[in-house]
C-alpha cells in the first residue's frame, strides 16, 4: 500500500515537472518572446512578421493557406483603399490553425475585415478530406497553440548560429512572384451539382471563426483564389452552401476569370496552382473594386 | 498514425488503455480489436479487406485442420486393424497437408498480388523490350496495405503451428483478427507467434501501473532514437544515396555507415515503442534486437538483428528444408560415396540456407536490390562456414582462441565491414546504383573530412555532434544490456530510486521536445520497415 502510494506521488510529481517544463519551454520558444530578427519557420514567416508590426496599425487581414499568400498585393490595396491589409497565409494551414492565427492577431491589431481564402476549407485532397485526418490537424493546431514549443522548438538552431532562419516580410505579407509557368489544362470549372465533402471538425472550426468575427464586430468575406489546378465546381458548391447557410458574402474568383482578366498562360507561377504577380495585380484590382459592393466595411 | 506522433502518445494510446481497462476482463480483447481497426483506418478503411481476408483464411484453415485431426482420431480409434489405421493416418496426412498448402498458397497469392505484381510486370516488360517487343503491360500501382508483410508471416506461422499441433486452432474469429492486426505490431513487427502472445492477448489482465510507467519510458526511448538520431541523419543518407555520381569512395563508405546507424535507430527505436506500448496492456512481446553490433560474424548478427524474422525463417523455412527429402537423399548419397564431412555439411547448409535468404530478401520488397541483399548474406554466411576450419587452424598456429579480446574486437570490426557493405545494396534504389557505389568504394578513395565535404550533405556540424552524443547514450544502454543478458532496462529502471526514473523521463522528454525533428519545416520521415 505504502509502495503504491509513493508510486502515485512519484507520477504526480513527474507529470507536474513535465507540464512545468513544457510551459517554461513554450514561454522561452514563443516568437513573441524570442523576438529574433528572422522568422523561425518558413511556413510562419508572415505570422512571425505581423507580430512585429506596431499595435493597431492593421485593419484588414487575409488568412488561409498558400493560396492566401499570393492573393492580394497588400501595399497597393492600402494605397488604393486607405485600408491597411496584411496577408498571413500559411502553407498547408488548417482551419483550426487559421482560427488561432486570427485570435492571436486580434489581440494586437484592431481588425475590421477578414478576407478568408477558402482552399483550406474546401480542400478535398484525399490526404486531408477525412475526419480522421482532420482530427490530426486539429490536434496539432491545438497543441501548438497551447504549447508553442511544439511549433517553434527549432529556434535553438538560430540561437546557436546553426541556422539563419527565414527573412521577415516587410511588405505586409506580400511578395512579388514573377515566375511564369503556364497552365494548359483548359476549362476547369465544369458544371456539376456535386458538392465536396468537408469534414465536420473543419466545419466546427470554421464556425468558430465566423462566431469570433461576429462577436468582435469583424466583417468576414470568403474568397476563392484563382487556382486552375486545385479549384473546381464541387468545391465552389461546398463553399456556397456554407456561406449561404451562414449569410457570409462569397467571391469565387475562379468563376470570374474572364471578368478579372486572368490569363492562365501568363498569370500563374506554377502551372495553375497559384497566381503570380500578374495574376495578383488583377485580383487586387478586382477586390479593390468589388469589396465595397459586397460588404459594408466599417 | 505513427507510434512517435503526439496524437498517438497522448490521445490514441490513453484512450485505448482506458477503454481496455473499463471493459470486463472477458471482453478486453474486443477493445484491442476496435483500436486495431481505428489505427488501421488511418491508412484507409478500404484496405482493411486484406487483413480481413488473411484473418479469414487463417481462421478457417485452423478450424478445418482441427476438424480433420478430430475425424482422424475418431476413425483410427474405431479401426482395429493396424494396416487400416496406417492407411487412415496417411489419407488424413494428405488431407491436412493439402489444407495447409492451399491456405498458405492463398495467403502468399494475396501478398504477391498487392506487393509483387508490379515487380513481375516490370521484369516482363524489360525482357520483352530486350527481345524487341515494345508493348508494355501497364503497372497496377497498388498501395501496399499496412502491415501485410508482417501479418502474412504470422498467419502462415499460425497455420503451420496448427498443422504441427504446436497449438490448437482458435475458435473465435475475432481473436484471430485481433492477433494479426494487433496495432502495436502491425506496422513494424516484431513477428510474433500465436503461442507467444495468446495468453497475454486474450486473458484480459488489467492495466498495471508499473507496466504503463515502464512502457511509456520505453516509448520515449524509442522516440528519442527515431526523432533525435535517425531522422537527423536522414538528409545526409538521402543525399549520398541519391547523388551517387557526385560522390567518391570515402563518401560511399560514409553513406553505408550513416544508413546502417540510421536504420538501426529507426527500426530498433520503433520496436522499443512497440514493445513499450504492448507492455502497457500487459502483453509481453519478444525482443527484436539483441545488440547486433556486438556480433562477431554474420550468422550471429542475424541472431541479434530483426530476431523475430530470423526465428520465423528458421522455424518455417530452414528446418523444414533441412528435414526435406532432398537433404535426406543427399546425406544418404554423401554417406555412400564417403564424401568429406565438411563438404557434406556445406552442401546441406547451402540447400537449407538458399531459400531462407532468398525469402529474406524478397520479403523486404519487390526489388532486385533486396533479392541481392538476401543473396549477399547467403554468400557471406556460406563463406564463413567454409573457412571456419581455416580460421581455427590460424588461431591454433597463433596459439590463441576466438574468445581472446583482441581476436574478438577484430572479428566484430570485420563483421561491421560485412554489415556496412550489405547495407549499400539494401538502401540503394536500383542495381545499377549499387554497382556504381561498390566500384567507387573499392576504386575511388577521396577526401571527406579534411575538406569539410561531410558538412555539405544536408546536415551541419551541430547535428553530427547531437547525433553522436545520443548515439553514445544508446551505446551505453546496449553495453549494459549485453552485460546483463536477458534483463530489460525498462524493468530495471522500475527498481531504481524514484528521482533517477523521473530524471530519465525528463531527460528523454525534453530532448525529444527540443532536439527532435518534427513540426513545421520537417517532413515526417517514414519508418523504414513500415514500407516493407
Amino acid at each position: 500500500m505504502e509502495n503504491k502510494k509513493s508510486k502515485y506521488i512519484e507520477i504526480i510529481i513527474l507529470l507536474l515537472l513535465l507540464a512545468a517544463s513544457v510551459c517554461f519551454l513554450s514561454h522561452i520558444f514563443s516568437p513573441e518572446n524570442l523576438n529574433l530578427p528572422v522568422a523561425i519557420n518558413e511556413k510562419d514567416r508572415y505570422y512571425e512578421s505581423i507580430i512585429r508590426e506596431p499595435e493597431n496599425t492593421i485593419d484588414t487581414l487575409i488568412i488561409g493557406n498558400s493560396e492566401a499568400v499570393t492573393l492580394v498585393d497588400t501595399p497597393r490595396f492600402e494605397k488604393e483603399t486607405g485600408r491597411s491589409a496584411y496577408s498571413v497565409g500559411k502553407a498547408g494551414s488548417s482551419v483550426a490553425d487559421a482560427y488561432y492565427t486570427l485570435r492571436d492577431i486580434t489581440k494586437m491589431q484592431d481588425i475590421k475585415l477578414v478576407i478568408l481564402e477558402t482552399d483550406m476549407f474546401a480542400d478535398d485532397n484525399i490526404d486531408y478530406s477525412s475526419n480522421r485526418e482532420e482530427l490530426k490537424r486539429v490536434f496539432t493546431a491545438e497543441t501548438e497553440h497551447l504549447f508553442p514549443v511544439f511549433r517553434y522548438h527549432s529556434a535553438w538552431k538560430i540561437l546557436a548560429g546553426q541556422n539563419e532562419g527565414y527573412p521577415l516580410n516587410s511588405e505586409r505579407g506580400y511578395e512579388e512572384r514573377t515566375d511564369i509557368v503556364p497552365y494548359t489544362g483548359g476549362e476547369y470549372m465544369l458544371p456539376t451539382e456535386e458538392v465536396s465533402y468537408i469534414p465536420k471538425l473543419r466545419v466546427f472550426y470554421m464556425n468558430k471563426i465566423v462566431k469570433f468575427c461576429r462577436k468582435n464586430d469583424i466583417d468576414l468575406l470568403f474568397v476563392s483564389a484563382p487556382s486552375a489546378l486545385l479549384f473546381n465546381t464541387k468545391k465552389h458548391n461546398a463553399v456556397s452552401v456554407y456561406t449561404e447557410e451562414n449569410n457570409i458574402p462569397y467571391l469565387d474568383l475562379n468563376s470570374l476569370n474572364d471578368e478579372i482578366g486572368i490569363d492562365w498562360t501568363t498569370d500563374t507561377m506554377d502551372g495553375g496552382d497559384h497566381v503570380n504577380a500578374n495574376g495578383t495585380e488583377k485580383v487586387t484590382d478586382y477586390l479593390i473594386k468589388c469589396i465595397p459592393e459586397v460588404i459594408s466595411i466599417k | 498514425m505513427y507510434y512517435f506522433s503526439l496524437i498517438f502518445a497522448v490521445l490514441f494510446l490513453p484512450a485505448a488503455l482506458i477503454v481496455y481497462q473499463l471493459l470486463p476482463q472477458k471482453y478486453r480483447y474486443i477493445a484491442l480489436l476496435v483500436f486495431n481497426v481505428i489505427f488501421f483506418s488511418y491508412t484507409g478503411m478500404r484496405r482493411f479487406i486484406y487483413p480481413l481476408l488473411a484473418g479469414g483464411i487463417t481462421f478457417f484453415a485452423g478450424l478445418l485442420l482441427e476438424y480433420l485431426f478430430a475425424k482422424q482420431k475418431e476413425k483410427v480409434k474405431a479401426e482395429e486393424d493396424k494396416e487400416n489405421k496406417k492407411k487412415i493416418k496417411k489419407s488424413y496426412l494428405i488431407k491436412t497437408r493439402t489444407v495447409m498448402i492451399v491456405s498458405i498458397a492463398a495467403l502468399v497469392l494475396l501478398i504477391l498480388h498487392v506487393k509483387y505484381t508490379d515487380f513481375f510486370i516490370e521484369n516482363i516488360n524489360s525482357i520483352a523490350q530486350k527481345m524487341g517487343n515494345d508493348h508494355r503491360i501497364p503497372l497496377k500501382e497498388f498501395v501496399l496495405p499496412l502491415g501485410i508483410s508482417f501479418y502474412t508471416l504470422q498467419s502462415i506461422g499460425y497455420i503451420v503451428d496448427v498443422y504441427w499441433r504446436k497449438i490448437t486452432a482458435e475458435k473465435n474469429f475475432l481473436k484471430v483478427l485481433t492477433y494479426i492486426t494487433f496495432f502495436p505490431t502491425i506496422m513494424e513487427g516484431p513477428i510474433v507467434s500465436f503461442l507467444e502472445v495468446k495468453e497475454d492477448l486474450f486473458s484480459g489482465k488489467g492495466i498495471v501501473f508499473d507496466n504503463v510507467y515502464s512502457g511509456y519510458i520505453r516509448l520515449l526511448y524509442g522516440c528519442m532514437k527515431k526523432l533525435v538520431i535517425a531522422d537527423r541523419l536522414n538528409p545526409a543518407v538521402k543525399y549520398l544515396f541519391t547523388e551517387i555520381g557526385e560522390t567518391n569512395g570515402t563518401e560511399v563508405a560514409c553513406a553505408a555507415v550513416l544508413f546502417t546507424v540510421m536504420e538501426y535507430m529507426d527500426f530498433s527505436g520503433s520496436i522499443d515503442m512497440v514493445i513499450g506500448v504492448a507492455k502497457m496492456f500487459g502483453i509481453k512481446l519478444p525482443e527484436n534486437f539483441k545488440q547486433p553490433f556486438f556480433a562477431k560474424n554474420a550468422t550471429e548478427f542475424w541472431r541479434r538483428w530483426h530476431v523475430t524474422l530470423g526465428v520465423w525463417l528458421k522455424t518455417y523455412i530452414f528446418y523444414p528444408v533441412s528435414m526435406s527429402g532432398l537433404v535426406r537423399k543427399f546425406s544418404k548419397f554423401a554417406k555412400e560415396k564417403k564424401l568429406n564431412n565438411h563438404f557434406k555439411n556445406m552442401v546441406v547448409s547451402a540447400i537449407s540456407l538458399l531459400p531462407v535468404w532468398l525469402i529474406n530478401g524478397l520479403w523486404h520488397g519487390p526489388s532486385w536490390t533486396y533479392i541481392s541483399y538476401g543473396i549477399y548474406y547467403f554468400i557471406v554466411i556460406m563463406l564463413e562456414l567454409i573457412f571456419e576450419p581455416l580460421g581455427d587452424l590460424i588461431l591454433e598456429k597463433l596459439k590463441t582462441t576466438r574468445e581472446n579480446p583482441v581476436v574478438t574486437v577484430i572479428r566484430v570490426l570485420k563483421n561491421w565491414i560485412v554489415i556496412f557493405l550489405g547495407e549499400i545494396v539494401f538502401r540503394v534504389s536500383n542495381m545499377f546504383g549499387a554497382v556504381v557505389m561498390y566500384r567507387k568504394f573499392f576504386t575511388e578513395p577521396g577526401r571527406v573530412f579534411s575538406n569539410g565535404a561531410f558538412l555539405n550533405w544536408g546536415i551541419n556540424g551541430v547535428d553530427y555532434v547531437i547525433a553522436l552524443i545520443f548515439l553514445l547514450v544508446v551505446l551505453a544502454v546496449d553495453i549494459w544490456k549485453e552485460k546483463n543478458k536477458g534483463e530489460l532496462l525498462s524493468d530495471r529502471i522500475m527498481l531504481c530510486p524514484a528521482y533517477l526514473r523521473v530524471a530519465a523521463v525528463l531527460f528523454l522528454a525534453v530532448s525529444i521536445l527540443i532536439l527532435g525533428l518534427y513540426g513545421p519545416g520537417f517532413l515526417e520521415v517514414d519508418l523504414i520497415y513500415a514500407n516493407f
